[in-house]
């Protein structure tokens, strides 16, 4: 363990929190991150994998540790990618609607924090806080394959600041290929923020499609750590679209344990008014004959601020790597900020390793392209950003890519392309 | 009848065209030769709008309407059209329905319904059947992996379904073999017709063996120097351009 300088943390942030968190709730497996949080505290922007995302105000919020509560939405009314999934509802991070076989409040809870990453993260502090307040989440052992299982994450907001802290575990049984798809949404306005924590397992030989949508409310901060393990020959492949939160940070960290284990990431961030949106994502190459890619593309509007990390981090061992990463940008607006930052990190020496960032407006070749085939300017710039986005999601299911490009097309509508 | 009087044209200050006349009646076909740099792409983006170039003097009428003063869309609404000697990969924008929407929006800008999905379907398929474009080349996003000869074909294929009035082929032999030349070659004089003129500018005479034109004009150091019958390509080829860019400098 490193011995970090007290600067790049804030011993106090972790306070207003933990200090509501109850005895029950303080379960023995609690108790390490319990008292790395109250040494340490919550990252800040002098700690470098925080440097462009400041937790300070999610620290003042004075948000309360939200408690269970009933669901104040029609289930049947929410955005559903799929009939025939088994479907889980929490409300504030805790279970309001859903299938018991598979959604074991408070069991598997154990495992899950043998797992916490504390320092290999670097950052692994919200994981922490995670691990810590967390007392309820979705806890999925998938064996069936073509299983689908949609999680939606409501922040539903009371009478008070809320923080909801869900962790869940998903398992993947060797062989077989599963679907699950997570949305953060908010029911009404204000603030109902969410520091969330997912475990995944993918067996040997299995495959699992982790689609992601936050689209949580602008008042809103929204954390989420993802930790996915993927074992010999297995795959994790992760799609999100993220658009809402005002402050956002989403954390991706896979562990390519075992040879031909495969990641790909492809997921994009839409800017818009004073967001403030960060992927951050760590490829661990552990084992020989790996690949992993990642294909990130942002557009930003208004005065927001975008940030990618991506990180391939190969390991002496992992001989035969294949890893790949691009991060592409479009700004609307001169006054929108977007911070990248790509690292290779590499211990072996047989590897094949790439990255590349663009950054700029929308192309005035195929805009004029398009334009002197008679589309409209507006037109024609939409059709070009709606094709940037969607390219992304061209190999998934003709519903979910239908579902995802509802909401860039409902995104498109609000901060629609204007003459730049 | 599409008109060029006097034009002016520079990009960053240069002045490439310099004082250009140009008429093109409805029902022919004029071609432009000449040497590298002599401005025939200049030529060619400026009548179709491209905003890096700037128009210092002169006129351009497509009918009598001033084209000048348009955005590149009202243009091609006012059917004007211009092949792209390199046309641009678009990943994601699916080719049938790029060219459903520029039909249609060319349709709303004319103040005309929209062409209803199974007649656009069934035009399509029997426009790119006459091309020799593939069902599957229509359904993947547009240019992107299509050869060079694909991709002059989709040029025609947009052409054929926008249906100009004036038509600018920009280099269309550029990177093609003989067999693409005479694909291509064929769908342009499948769409001749009374009531549309056509602009091939080439460097090369091999095309208007298979295009034939009723004039020829040399444009040299920005403007037309010279012009004659189908036979002065011949004559080109013998003696080259170096003559006549002296003439105009």
């Amino acid at each position: 363990m490193s011995v970090q300088k007290p600067s790049r943390y804030s011993p106090d942030t972790a306070q207003p929190f933990l200090k509501q968190a109850n005895d029950a709730r303080a379960k023995p497996w609690q108790a390490a991150a319990f008292a790395q949080l109250v040494a340490r505290g919550l990252p800040t922007p002098k700690l470098e994998r925080w440097k462009y995302t400041n937790l300070a105000g999610f620290a003042q919020s004075g948000a309360n540790l939200a408690k269970k509560t009933t669901l104040g939405t029609n289930p049947v009314a929410l955005p559903w990618m799929f009939q025939n999934s088994r479907k889980l509802v929490f409300v504030n991070g805790f279970l309001a609607l859903g299938d018991a076989r598979i959604t074991q409040a408070g069991q598997g809870m154990d495992a899950a924090s043998d797992t916490a990453p504390m320092d290999m993260f670097a950052d692994g502090m919200m994981w922490a806080l995670n691990t810590a307040l967390a007392a309820d989440g979705p806890q999925i052992s998938a064996t069936e394959d073509g299983a689908l299982f949609e999680i939606m994450y409501l922040g539903q907001w009371a009478d008070d600041k809320l923080l909801a802290s869900p962790r869940g575990t998903i398992d993947v049984a060797a062989n077989i290929g599963v679907t699950i798809v997570e949305q953060f949404l908010p029911v009404g306005a204000g603030q109902v923020h969410t520091n969330a924590g997912l475990e995944i397992n993918v067996a040997a030989g299995a495959k699992l499609t982790h689609i992601r949508v936050q689209d949580e409310g602008r008042d809103r901060t929204v954390i989420s750590t993802t930790h996915a393990r993927v074992a010999r020959d297995a795959t994790y492949d992760s799609v999100f679209l993220n658009l809402g939160a005002g402050l956002s940070r989403q954390e991706i960290w896979v562990e390519l344990d075992e040879a031909g284990a495969r990641a790909t990431i492809n997921g994009a961030q839409l800017l818009s008014g004073r967001q403030h949106m960060d992927t951050t994502v760590l490829i661990e190459h552990k084992a020989p004959h790996c690949s992993s890619s990642q294909i990130i593309r942002n557009v930003l509007d208004g005065e927001a601020v975008g940030v990618f990390q991506g990180k391939i981090h190969v390991h002496q061992v992992a001989q035969k790597t294949d890893g790949y990463q691009l991060c592409n940008t479009l700004m609307l607006s001169d006054r929108a900020q977007m911070n990248t930052k790509p690292e290779l990190e590499i211990y072996a020496d047989d590897v094949k390793c790439s990255h590349g960032t663009t950054t700029g407006k929308i192309d005035d070749a195929p805009l004029f392209y398009l334009r002197s085939r008679g589309i409209p300017e507006a037109e024609a710039r939409r059709m070009m950003l709606t094709a940037f986005i969607g390219d992304l999601y061209s190999d998934l299911p003709e519903n979910v890519q239908t579902a995802l490009m509802q909401q860039v097309e409902g995104w498109l509508d609000h901060a629609a392309p204007k003459e730049s | 009848m599409l008109e060029i009087k006097n034009l002016h044209a520079s990009i960053d200050g240069k002045e490439i065209l310099k004082g250009l006349n140009l008429t093109l009646e409805a029902g022919k076909v004029h071609a432009i030769m000449g040497p590298n740099g002599a401005g025939k792409s200049t030529l060619s983006y400026v009548l179709a709008g491209r905003d890096d170039y700037e128009v210092t003097q002169g006129s351009i009428t497509l009918n009598g309407v001033d084209v000048l003063g348009m955005e590149p869309e009202a243009r091609a609404a006012a059917g004007l059209f211009l092949a792209f000697q390199y046309p641009i990969e678009i990943p994601g924008v699916q080719t049938t329905t790029f060219l459903k929407t520029a039909v249609n929006a060319v349709r709303k800008a004319k103040g005309l319904p929209e062409m209803d999905p199974v007649t656009f379907l069934k035009t399509l398929r029997a426009k790119a059947a006459q091309l020799g474009v593939k069902d599957e080349m229509l359904k993947r996003p547009l240019n992107v992996g299509f050869s060079g000869g694909e991709k002059k074909r989709m040029e025609i294929l947009q052409m054929a379904m926008l249906e100009p009035a004036a038509v600018i082929l920009d280099e269309t032999d550029s990177g093609l073999d003989i067999d693409a030349l005479k694909i291509v070659a064929e769908g342009v004089n499948a769409l001749r017709a009374p009531d549309r003129t056509f602009l091939v500018i080439t460097h090369y005479q091999r095309l208007l063996d298979y295009i034939v034109p009723d004039v020829i004009h040399v444009l040299a150091a920005g403007q037309i120097v010279k012009s004659g019958g189908p036979e002065l390509a011949k004559e080109l080829e013998a003696t080259g351009y170096a003559g006549l860019g002296e003439a105009a400098a």
